[in-house]
């Protein structure tokens, strides 16, 4: 006669499992579940950089919505161009900074602080724009790809072969060019136009392996049709590496966005521009005339783009931790 | 094997393909009559604007004119571009050295520059050594190029010349051929421009890929035979910790032959991403299809290598 | 043969009441995944090659078998979630084999699955509540989400689970209680039939008596009806009232519970009665101990004739030549069934017998004849 679990189960029953107490006291409370969301926010708490970078952004988003308070200070507008002594040198150059201008002026005797203050909204918002239809695009794009398979996988996949093949910045100032009209949403949609190829690769590998899961074909088995499973099973899986990804994704944007303004092809002057601005300071680099043409908003731009880059890190290693993170607490 | 390479050879030929689609429908979509306006000159009449429209064959429907692209492609004519008749060919064969010169050797100094941090960093994981690399890695990760491109030249060369040392020049370029000093001198500032900030991206790819590899199991047997560290390190774990490395560099150097646009920019180098602003800025379409010709092709070649290099590195891709 | 056994094969009329389930000559082939630059490949892969079964209304039914014997595949094929290759599958009276998806989704109220792993049958980014609602959710039961959340509450009561815990994650979980959590959510419509593959290998040996002591109580208080797969021919026996022995496709035997452990009659049946560990070593050393030659062949090339034959200690070569049919044999019961030639006999010594088959007599393939 075999023994083993049989005879457990004949020998007697179990008690009833400790976990169902059934108490008055229990059903009261309120229980909570710690998401990995959670988990991964205490986590990121205790990373001194990364908070050290959010207050920091947080700067930067604040001085952006304040910049029109600087040039109140100031008492200079953001694109008013100052033809004193004071602003512009008789031979018509950029002044040093001064007790008027802190930031000094630059080839049009405009105020350098206060136009780098509105820099930043345009940074701030193309970035933030560009990451989120980049990532809201690329995760559609990969989940579809993904869970379907078969031609439209192959389909997909060989757009995203092409995308990823084009030299992105050349073709960002052709489609630039070509579009002729330039505004906040051209720019957006032409860095995400780039950008959601990426992202739609790394979200399809990760459907791959989601869609073998057993709770997928436990999904199936419940009647689940094919939209919900993706919207209700699959997506949830995916959020966190989107995440993750944006948190990647902000700081290229940023510096994106400078790139195309550099080459002349982002937002339009007079809009003050951080990348608008260092392009404009070429002409008196080789000269040495007007270092602060190109340093101040060149901080800005290091500055904003460090700060993410730092949070990013910490963002990742709070999803994802692993022994190797060098500044944990 | 071979049917492997066979395979991709031909998803890249496809890709090729689709990326040419791509930018004739681009720039038909854009205003070919402009370039007909800019090169009839500013008192044009209609009918000579006309005339040069037809002359170009821009007012031949789309089909049209990339049939007549792809035969004169087959035959390796690439077209002459609109504005000089230049070939161009001859355009892509002068610039290309440029490109090359700048993209190859920055490439050469950031994996090793960046390598070797990177390794030296995972080694002694959470040492001052190691947070000094990866503060200093993660620093120049986040300047753009064209920042320190700038910064660069206001302190090597404007800052040097002024106190009389002529090191470096500004902007310019020299063929090997005629100097190789002074085709030296005018790409060092450049090269780091370029080499810096991926030598940045290369210490923490090293860094991860060696630490992830150092923790195997099988690292841990090599420790416990009783194998020297640095044995362990260059030889055991090097080793399959580069094949990562390896796989993004072949992209990263086929992205930057594509064109450094903004380092040539800063620097006046007539390469490959100095003529490509140049013919957008003019729509000058057969010399921008050159160019993305070349670029993408570098990319597609590169990711076919790349694929065939990790085949080769790790066995169990060839097993699948 | 005798009158007994031509009633037994004859197929039950199709809307006889006590059958939730008959399966008929159901075959299900995957095609091999070829590494060529086109696509199609001769090869399949024989997953299950011919199967008869009838599973009775609030009965549990057994099927038991080595890893790769078709089991899961031939469950998944009952619940629709593989497409069968050929044959029929009757659910309640309806013919249910090529339905569509869509036409299917009824039916997916009838039929649940319990899976295998604990930690991955439940999606780990959603509470535990979502997951039991989401039939419900699927098939519109339940007027409003409070409705819905009373029912997920019951329903979690009813396996042993503190309702309050409904918005915990399954992280927050141990595996028997995950186990429980996939019975929740397997009984929310209150289905007709559950199947459950192997609900509790995962699982260790004191909680596996518990989700079966559940399944158990629970079958008696609903009405259920089980296909209970498992590797574990222990746990089997107590659950099962009958059970069935599968190899490479193919049923190979199938009785009521206590003939297939008490008078096994197929050589493949008594080497897994033999291999089932006993805890008392005395018992143990005195017991025969079967073992089988040879590894198991694989699925895409099955042997010709009897597919044990290569590993059975009795091959001869008739087994070669004719596949023996599922039948009862030696004055067994007409329940009682079994596929084999020279069937073992109650207190047949099976580690003595000698196959008559020489090695290289036996044949794993013939070329052309089974691939298809």
């Amino acid at each position: 006669m075999t023994q083993g679990v049989g005879d457990a189960l004949v020998a007697g029953r179990a008690e009833a499992p400790p976990e169902f107490d059934g108490s008055v006291a229990a059903a009261s409370r309120q229980i909570v579940g710690r998401s990995p969301f959670y988990l991964a926010f205490s986590r990121l708490r205790r990373d001194r950089a990364a908070i050290i970078s959010f207050w920091v952004i947080v700067a930067i988003v604040l001085i952006a919505i304040i910049a029109p308070v600087f040039a109140t200070i100031t008492g200079h507008g953001v694109n008013h161009q100052y033809r004193g002594v004071e602003a512009l040198s008789p031979a018509g150059q950029p002044h040093a900074p001064s007790s008027k201008f802190w930031f000094g002026t630059d080839d049009q005797g405009r105020d350098i602080l206060v136009r780098v203050a509105y820099g930043a909204r345009i940074s701030l918002i193309i970035g933030i724009g560009a990451t989120a239809i980049t990532i809201i695009v690329g995760v559609l794009v990969g989940l579809i790809a993904g869970y379907f398979g078969g031609i439209v996988d192959t389909i997909i996949a060989r757009i995203v072969d092409v995308v990823l093949s084009i030299p992105y910045l050349l073709f960002a100032i052709a489609l630039v060019s070509v579009l002729g009209h330039i505004n906040l949403w051209v720019v957006m949609i032409v860095i995400a136009a780039f950008g959601w190829a990426s992202v739609g690769r790394i979200i399809r590998g990760q459907v791959l392996s989601i869609r073998e899961r057993e709770y997928i074909e436990a999904a199936r088995s419940l009647g689940a049709g094919d939209w919900r499973i993706i919207f209700h099973d699959i997506l949830p899986n995916v959020i966190a590496p989107a995440i993750v990804f944006s948190t990647l994704l902000l700081p290229v944007s940023i510096v994106a966005e400078a790139a195309l303004s550099f080459l002349g092809v982002g937002v339009q002057p007079p809009t003050a521009d951080w990348g608008q601005m260092i392009s404009a300071s070429q002409q008196y680099i080789d000269s040495g005339v007007a270092w602060w043409y190109l340093f101040f908003p060149g901080i800005a731009l290091v500055i904003t783009t460090l700060a993410f880059n730092i949070l990013g890190d910490g963002v990742r290693d709070a999803f994802d931790p692993r022994s190797d993170r060098l500044f944990a607490k | 094997m071979l049917r492997f390479l066979v395979r991709r050879i031909f998803q890249g030929a496809i890709v090729m393909l689709l990326v040419t689609i791509a930018v004739f429908y681009l720039f038909f979509h854009g205003s070919p009559e402009a370039v007909a306006r800019r090169l009839a000159g500013r008192q044009a009449t209609q009918e000579l604007v006309d005339r040069i429209y037809h002359n170009l064959g821009l007012d031949q429907p789309f089909w049209v004119q990339y049939w007549h692209f792809l035969e004169r492609l087959v035959r390796g004519d690439l077209g002459t571009d609109y504005y000089n008749g230049v070939p161009v060919t001859t355009v892509l064969k002068e610039s290309v050295p440029v490109t090359a010169s700048l993209a190859l050797g920055a490439a050469v100094i950031w994996l090793i520059l960046g390598v070797s941090s990177g390794v030296y960093s995972s080694v002694r994981a959470r040492s001052l050594t190691d947070r000094a690399f990866t503060g200093i890695a993660l620093f120049f990760y986040s300047i753009p190029v064209f920042v320190l491109g700038l910064a660069l030249i206001y302190v090597f060369f404007y800052e040097l010349t002024t106190h009389g040392v002529h090191w470096f020049p500004a902007t310019g370029y020299v063929g090997i051929t005629e100097s190789p000093y002074r085709w030296f001198q005018h790409l060092v500032l450049p090269w780091l421009s370029l080499a810096l900030i991926s030598a940045a991206v290369y210490t923490r790819l090293s860094r991860t890929s060696m630490l992830e590899v150092l923790g195997e199991d099988y690292v841990r047997t090599a420790r416990a035979k009783g194998l020297s560290e640095r044995r362990v390190v260059l030889r055991h774990g090097l080793r399959s910790a580069l094949t990562p490395i390896v796989t993004q560099f072949g992209i990263d150097v086929a992205v930057a032959l594509g064109g450094a646009i903004l380092t040539e920019n800063i620097f006046g180098l007539p390469g490959l991403g100095w003529e490509s602003l140049h013919a957008i800025n003019n729509q000058d379409l057969p010399l921008i299809v050159g160019i993305v010709i070349v670029a993408a092709a570098a990319v597609v070649v590169a990711n076919i290598l790349v694929d065939m290099l990790y085949a080769v590195l790790d066995p169990r891709v060839r097993l699948h | 043969m005798s009158a007994h056994a031509m009633q037994a094969t004859t197929p039950a009329r199709t809307d006889d009441p006590d059958v939730l389930v008959r399966v008929e000559n159901v075959v299900k082939y995957f095609p091999v995944q070829s590494t060529s630059l086109f696509r199609t490949s001769r090869e399949k892969v024989h997953a299950v090659d011919g199967v008869d079964l009838e599973i009775r209304r609030g009965e549990t039914l057994g099927l038991v078998g080595e890893t790769g014997c078709g089991k899961s595949t031939l469950a998944r094929c009952i619940t629709r979630l593989y497409d069968i290759t050929s044959g029929r599958i009757t659910f309640n009276g309806t013919d249910i084999s090529n339905l569509s998806r869509r036409a299917m989704r009824p039916y997916r109220r009838d039929v649940q699955m319990i899976f295998q792993d604990p930690y991955g049958s439940l999606n780990p980014r959603r509470r535990v509540g979502s997951i039991i609602a989401d039939p419900l959710v699927i098939h519109g039961v339940g007027d409003s989400r409070l409705e819905r959340k009373r029912i997920v509450q019951e329903s979690m009561e009813l396996v042993g689970l503190n309702p309050e815990h409904y918005n915990r994650f399954p992280a927050e979980f141990s595996g028997g209680q995950r186990q429980r959590i996939g019975v929740a959510r397997a009984l929310a419509l209150r289905p007709k039939l559950i199947v459950c593959d192997e609900p509790v290998s995962a699982l260790d040996v004191s909680i596996q008596a518990q989700i079966v002591n559940l399944l158990a109580d629970l079958q008696s208080e609903l009405g259920l009806t089980y296909l209970f797969i498992a590797h574990d021919l222990s746990v089997v026996r107590h659950v099962s009232d009958r059970v069935a022995v599968m190899y490479l496709g193919k049923v190979v035997e199938i009785a009521d519970s206590g003939d297939v452990y008490n008078h096994a009659r197929h050589p493949y049946s008594r080497a897994l009665l033999s291999a089932v560990p006993l805890p008392d070593p005395n018992v143990a050393k005195q017991r025969e101990r079967i073992i089988l030659v040879g590894d198991v062949p694989s699925p895409i090339d099955p042997p010709v004739g009897c597919r044990f034959h290569p590993r059975c200690p009795k091959a001869a070569q008739r087994c070669v030549d004719e596949e023996p049919p599922l039948e009862p044999r030696l004055d067994d019961p007409p329940s009682h069934a079994a596929a084999c030639h020279f069937p073992v006999a109650d207190g047949e010594d099976l580690a003595a017998a000698r196959p008559t088959l020489s090695a290289d007599e036996r044949i794993v393939a013939e070329p052309g004849a089974l691939s298809s």
